[in-house]
């Protein structure tokens, strides 16, 4: 209750450190919009480096980024509606990266943003550019494909963006 | 632990099956079709097109309007996700329709069209519970076929775009017109045009009844009406062209008998289904040929003796009654699947299997449900802005 109460004065630190070994220091009240970093923080765990072997560098770089802007001390609603149209603009496999690590850290509008982005990049795309982007190797036999395309041939029908990005 | 989608090797991306769901449950169902084949794993977090959701309502003044949600799944075990979507679904419509006589008038890929008096009319997004006021009409028409297609795949936008199109219902049977009025709507340009076409071939139009004035669909811009004469009105909103599409050669048809035929789409291709007298089968036929094609070419599809009218007594029906047409509603998807309403039941008949299952009661006495009318929504739908 007392550091509740402090906290308004004095700001509290924490130490995230990526898969690649960077660590990079946050404000604990900017941090805790990672529900898996506050329960860390509530556990008592957050006194020294918390590792996120999960996250790798340039992605943690990302999400630090996001939080800061998301934080409810700074930037109004036009400067984060801008950043966030700005962010979801990055590559599909940083994206990608992001919902992962999003996921992991239970940042929910971040998971969010991250969903819509990846959706709304995938839904002309032809099952094989999407298969490239999630690396994915089919498991159907050429003929169980066939039979599942042959089930809704017009889902086929149109202009199919065939592009990687 | 959480189950990974199995991926290549060498690549680092393993999505949780949660995080595919989580994309997955915001694409169209165009898109979800196609992804069907991307891998197994994504195959099972897409869920098969057999999950589906009806409005309904009354259409008579003493009942005033009321709007109602109920879905059906053919699937046995639905994400709780999707259970969530239906419970939301069901309280945003609860208070449509209370105030004034709104009326549906439309659905089309998640989106509702509602009139609440002859030229207001506004879309509705019951997931987001959005609603958008369109400028009133141009031109009053006592009575109105009404289209409506919301599009919602265009890559290049995040709000959905939509066209309506109406013309007016006669109100003396069977006049030959000439010329014809139609007055359309796009949300690109936010106005009503009318636009008045001569017509080389004439088109008999017929008032409207009871029947839905709603057109059963697009295909491609090209937006379709089943009216009681029996006979398929047509018009192409690309062209600005209207005609009349030839019926299945039946004799059932020809006789004029309409009591029971259907006009649906499924899946992008025109449907048709006949269920003329009680006991006699149900056939169901597809257009072969392109929407745009004058010469319409039917091919028979199913001709199955339906399980409702064999075994009554299955779903509470003390004695046999005639499905009502006007409550037909085919799977927007799964062609071979029915919906019927049959004294107050909603029937959901699979043709492949020979199948039929109740979906929904209404609980009401079927004097009243008779005047309901059904409008299938596909649920998992992005929601998206209008």
């Amino acid at each position: 209750m007392a550091e509740a109460s402090s906290s308004i004065t004095e700001k509290f630190f924490l130490t995230l450190k990526s898969s690649d070994g960077d660590e990079f220091v946050l404000e604990e009240s900017i941090a805790i919009q990672s529900i898996t970093i506050k329960n860390m923080v509530e556990d008592g765990c957050s006194s020294s480096v918390i590792p996120l072997s999960k996250v790798d560098t340039e992605t943690l770089i990302k999400v630090i980024e996001y939080m800061k802007m998301h934080s409810s001390t700074s930037s109004n609603e036009e400067e984060i509606e801008n950043f966030d149209k700005k962010f979801v603009s990055n590559s599909i496999n940083t994206i990608l990266n992001i919902l992962e690590a999003a996921n992991f850290l239970d940042i929910n509008n971040l998971l969010e943003l991250c969903a819509e982005a990846v959706a709304n990049r995938i839904k002309n795309k032809t099952p094989e550019a999407v298969r490239k982007i999630f690396n994915i190797t089919s498991d159907f036999t050429p003929e169980e494909e066939a039979e599942i395309r042959n089930e809704t041939p017009w889902a086929f029908e149109g202009n199919l963006d065939h592009s990687l990005d | 632990m959480k189950r990974l989608c199995k991926s290549s090797d060498k690549g680092a991306v393993a999505l949780p099956e949660d995080i595919i769901f989580d994309i997955l449950h915001r694409l169209p169902s165009k898109s979800l079709a196609r992804f069907k084949c991307v891998s197994k794993c994504w195959r099972k977090c897409i869920p098969q097109p057999n999950l589906i959701g009806f409005f309904y309502q009354a259409r008579d003044t003493l009942l005033r309007s009321q709007i109602r949600f109920f879905s059906s799944s053919l699937d046995e075990s639905p994400s709780s996700r999707l259970v969530n979507n239906i419970t939301s679904l069901e309280e945003s419509v609860k208070f449509l329709g209370k105030k004034k006589r709104e009326y549906i008038v439309a659905s089309s890929n998640g989106f509702l069209l509602f009139v609440n008096n002859p030229r207001v009319y506004y879309v509705y997004n019951p997931v987001t519970r959005q609603r958008l006021a369109l400028p009133k009409t141009k031109i009053r028409m006592k009575d109105a076929a009404v289209g409506f297609f919301c599009k919602v795949d265009d890559p290049a936008k995040d709000v959905a775009s939509f066209t309506i199109v109406r013309y007016a219902l006669p109100s003396v049977w069977g006049i030959n017109f000439t010329s014809i009025t139609i007055e359309s709507f796009s949300s690109e340009t936010n106005t009503w045009t009318a636009n008045d076409i001569n017509l080389d071939v004439p088109l008999t139009l017929c008032p409207s009844w009871d029947i839905k004035t709603s057109s059963v669909g697009v295909i491609d811009g090209v937006f379709c009406w089943f009216d009681q004469r029996p006979q398929i009105t047509v018009y192409d909103s690309v062209h600005k062209c209207p005609w009349a599409l030839a019926l299945p050669e039946s004799e059932e048809i020809v006789a004029g008998r309409d009591s029971s035929c259907f006009l649906g789409i499924s899946g992008g291709a025109l449907y048709l289904a006949l269920n003329d007298r009680f006991g006699s089968p149900i056939t169901v036929w597809y257009l072969e040929s392109n929407i745009r094609s004058r010469d319409a070419v039917w091919v028979r599809k199913y001709v199955a003796t339906s399980t409702i009218v064999k075994c009554p007594q299955a779903f509470g029906l003390a004695s046999l009654h005639v499905i009502e047409k006007r409550n037909m509603v085919i799977h927007p998807t799964v062609p071979h699947i029915f919906y019927f309403v049959v004294r107050g039941k909603v029937i959901s008949y699979d043709l492949e299997r020979n199948i039929a299952e109740l979906v929904y009661d209404f609980g009401e006495p079927c004097w009243k449900t008779r005047c309901y009318t059904l409008f299938s929504y596909e649920w998992h739908q992005w929601p998206r802005l209008l």
